[in-house]
């Protein structure tokens, strides 16, 4: 599990070692808290937008990464057990005693009892991840129970822009082209934000809402 | 801001490994792939904005089932 691989200069996974196609680096887990720290900003604090009771029991947090979200939550709702998987163990030691955190692959099959069924489950960035959604909607839902949440929250990645500015960023433009391409030959498409709704939908999920939010993507002299 | 900087520190870690395993191309080739999109990034006259999409839904009560 801590057997690491090092590829020119950066570290990734051990467990199903190659699956995920990106670092588990220091430098890679500051990445991810900044991507928590956007995600949390977009909402406008909000760790997620389901309607939750006040005291929900169970939480999973799917592809965890360093924790973060899942601590977060933990802190906000003392009644539950918040549990987070990853294929990395990278996350902190010191955490609220609510929380916890294993290495689990969440596209094998679960091994979850309906005893210890969710009353939310949570995914956050995971393009470019997951080989099988259909499959991992199915469990989700299968482990939820009756009446619980499940959210998914992702950003796009592909870009646009209201002028032409698109077209003129032709480097960015041709790696974005390019990222998805390989991504999708490896097998774990990049863009499945847009995707996410049908999915859930067709998992049997009801009630399923779609919010979505225009952030600038690069900085501009003129704000 | 906060994504831009994010835009900027994606550019390496997400093409590395997709890039060296599926196109086997070098570190080096990588690398200098990069340069191109990194100058974008901070172009202050490019508007780029991206989607973030929050999509939740309710697993139905037994008797909607």
């Amino acid at each position: 599990m801590l057997n690491y691989t090092y590829e020119n200069g950066r570290r990734y996974h051990a467990y199903k070692s190659g699956e995920y196609p990106f670092p588990n680096d220091v430098k890679e887990q500051e990445r991810e808290d900044l991507k928590h720290h956007i995600f949390q900003l977009v909402l406008g604090g909000d760790l997620h937008l389901s309607p939750l009771s006040p005291n929900p029991q169970r939480i999973l947090d799917i592809g965890t990464g360093t924790g973060i979200w899942a601590i977060d939550m933990a802190d906000r709702y003392s009644s539950a057990e918040v549990c987070g998987i990853d294929l990395s163990p990278i996350q902190p030691g010191w955490v609220p005693p609510n929380c916890s955190f294993s290495v689990e692959n969440a596209e094998d099959d679960w091994i979850y009892s309906s005893a210890q069924a969710f009353d939310f489950i949570h995914l956050r960035a995971l393009a470019g991840s997951i080989k099988g959604w259909p499959k991992l909607y199915s469990q989700i839902f299968k482990h939820l129970k009756p009446g619980a949440w499940i959210e998914s929250q992702e950003n796009d990645s592909t870009c646009f822009s209201d002028d032409d500015s698109l077209s003129k960023a032709k480097d960015w433009a041709n790696w974005m082209a390019t990222v998805n391409e390989v991504a999708a030959r490896f097998g774990k498409v990049l863009d499945v934000g847009p995707r996410q709704k049908q999915w859930m939908i067709d998992a049997g999920f009801v009630d399923v809402q779609e919010r979505v939010f225009k952030v600038r993507r690069l900085c501009s002299a003129k704000y | 801001m906060y994504v831009q900087a994010l835009s900027l520190d994606a550019l390496e870690p997400v093409s590395m490994a997709l890039f060296t395993r599926v196109l086997r191309m070098s570190a080096e080739e990588v690398q200098a792939m990069l340069v191109g999109p990194r100058k974008d990034i901070m172009n202050p006259s490019f508007h780029l904005y991206i989607k973030f999409r929050f999509v939740y839904g309710r697993k139905p009560l037994l008797d909607e089932q």
